[in-house]
């Protein structure tokens, strides 16, 4: 009984130590994907990543502003596209305060604007359609917010 | 140095120590834990009514597409709580929850015995990381229905385990393990996963053993009839009325794989996932919540409220703790699992019961990124981590496992392995416990 134990903790310890390695690279390919993506990322800005985003992963042009005054003050920068049919303007701010300063300027603006801006730490989203975006048109800009 | 059957009356008496404490803490959780605060809370104490004093399913409303199970337990519950003049008479199947949990652990018991007879570490350690993972507690104290699907599921691998272990495929045994397949779908859908893996193991079997070959067959044929009559009512009854037997809400129009970008399935959330780990945070990121929501408290139910201020400063400790608690814990039964489905693909029909933990943990990580996938929110809520409750389970058997072939390669290590388990179990241990205010 105690022999067969052995043998089978023996023939399980094979396999263990093939998993305990695994992980270890799962661990450090994890940790070291992570370094990579912060140096090469390092300097980019938070516009930069987005607008990269949604070119590559979510395929949406990216197109130019019109003139709207109040994204123009962002200090993080502005970028308008376009997703399923709903025209959105991203427009990014460099602190909570700052965006919320920019959130009570577009609110004073009224035309239902409230329904149309979505405020999320510092960033702000101004959707073109007079009712609130769908929660797959939000979705898509929030996968393109990095932080 | 310690005799064996010293060994085996310590670990005897570890275990029977985490059942109790595992007892207490869950009834007690139960009986202050705001059920209102809990996961969908409002719609599931709305189901219960519902069909208890009005005798009707929601209409396209609410969990209208989760099985009724729970919510008739739970809506009697109610019933007499209220006769009973409790405040709260949801209390009642907060308590059945408890009640749950706490048979979920003697059934894992059962299944680590049966599969790995007389090693008292493994079992010790499993059941200690059944308790521990933050995620079963929390569960535990709710009015909802995962842990009663968790019962009901570990009550199938057990009833599976000990049908291939001791070669028994007689009625008694192939019937109650149909019998809990079936009424784990009319908890929650969820437990489809345990329905495959159960009958997948079995087939396995029944290939692979060409001595037993007919009579399991006979006890597949027994379980497969039992385990789709059981639910069939319910089902027949949401796609006549919705179309859809499982989850009919409107999904994005483009394909399932296009939903989510790459950085949602492998994105690990650093540094975050320790430093803040609640909401906002990764929100877009499918591996941290999992993690965080199991290990912590990441929608804030628990902990923390999200009004919309972030968790104060005491509570932001104790879920970076968490985070650190959970990460040795999590890698263990990750390397466990490793182990076990390398050693069930490689050789199928050697151990063909231990397969039963070796999938489940696998189909219930497709089940839930196939889900959140489908279903993309802006805040991840498709990602809770009770999603997975089911595989708890399976997931502490791994962990026992590979902890158990840790303290035999290197038995010197083996008190120091278990004061280091006590002590992550030390350290976790407040988080268990509910507070009576958010």
């Amino acid at each position: 009984m105690s022999e067969r134990l052995d043998e089978q903790r023996t023939a399980e310890w094979r396999y263990l130590r093939a998993a305990w390695a695994l992980v270890a690279v799962l661990v450090v390919v994890e940790l070291a994907g992570w370094a990579v993506y912060r140096s090469v990322h390092h300097g980019q800005t938070a516009l930069e990543l987005t607008e990269r985003c949604l070119r590559r992963e979510k395929l949406l042009p990216i197109e130019s502003l019109t003139g709207d005054a109040i994204a123009r003050t962002a200090s993080g920068g502005t970028l308008a596209t376009r997703v399923q049919g709903n025209g959105v303007q991203v427009v990014i701010a460099r602190s909570g305060d700052e965006a919320a300063r920019l959130a009570a300027a577009y609110l004073r603006t009224g035309r239902k604007i409230d329904l149309r801006l979505d405020v999320r730490d510092r960033v702000l989203y101004v959707w073109e359609l007079p009712q609130a975006p769908s929660p797959t048109q939000r979705q898509t800009m929030y996968d393109c917010w990095y932080e | 140095m310690q005799s064996p059957d010293s060994r085996q009356w310590i670990g005897r008496i570890a275990t029977c120590c985490v059942i109790a404490a595992t007892a207490v803490v869950a009834v007690r959780n139960a009986t202050v834990y705001p059920a209102i605060a809990g996961y969908d809370a409002q719609e599931a104490i709305d189901y219960a009514n519902g069909i208890v004093q009005h005798g009707q399913l929601p209409d396209a409303t609410g969990s209208y597409y989760t099985p009724p199970g729970f919510f008739a337990i739970g809506g009697l519950g109610i019933e007499l709580g209220r006769h009973l003049g409790l405040e709260h008479p949801e209390r009642v199947g907060q308590v059945v929850n408890a009640l749950a949990a706490l048979g979920t652990l003697l059934l894992l018991l059962v299944l680590v015995r049966l599969l790995w007879p007389g090693r008292q570490g493994l079992h010790v350690a499993a059941a200690v990381f059944f308790v521990v993972c933050p995620v079963v507690m929390k569960s535990a104290a709710m009015f909802h229905p995962e842990p009663l699907s968790m019962l009901f599921s570990t009550a199938a691998l057990a009833y599976a385990a000990w049908l291939l272990v001791r070669e028994d495929y007689r009625l008694r045994i192939a019937l109650p393990l149909g019998l809990m397949l079936g009424l784990g779908q009319l908890v929650r859908a969820w437990t489809l996963w345990t329905v495959v893996v159960v009958l997948g193991v079995l087939v396995v079997a029944a290939v692979t053993r060409p001595r037993d070959r007919r009579p399991l067959l006979g006890a597949i044929a027994v379980v497969t009839a039992v385990a789709v009559l059981v639910p069939a009512p319910w089902y027949v009854h949401q796609v006549t009325q919705y179309d859809s037997a499982l989850f009919g809400r409107p999904h994005p129009s483009q394909p399932v794989w296009s939903r989510r970008p790459l950085a949602f399935f492998v994105g690990a959330g650093l540094p975050q996932v320790v430093t803040e780990p609640y909401r906002p945070s990764f929100s877009t990121r499918f591996l941290p919540i999992a993690y965080t929501e199991t290990w912590g408290d990441y929608f804030g139910v628990w902990r923390w409220f999200p009004h919309g201020d972030p968790p104060s400063a005491v509570v932001r400790r104790e879920l970076v703790t968490m985070s650190i608690v959970g990460l040795p814990l999590t890698l263990v039964a990750f390397a466990g699992w490793i182990a076990l489905f390398g050693m069930a693909v490689r050789h199928p029909g050697r151990r063909t019961e231990t397969l039963l933990v070796a999938l489940l943990p696998l189909a219930a990580l497709a089940g839930v990124v196939y889900f959140a996938t489908s279903y993309p929110t802006p805040d991840g809520d498709t990602v809770k981590g009770s999603f997975m409750l089911t595989a708890v389970p399976a997931w502490a058997a791994c962990f026992g496992f590979a902890f158990d072939g840790l303290r035999a390669r290197y038995p010197r290590l083996s008190v120091a392995l278990f004061v280091l388990l006590g002590a992550l179990a030390a350290a976790a241990s407040p988080f268990l416990f509910a507070v009576p205010t958010l």
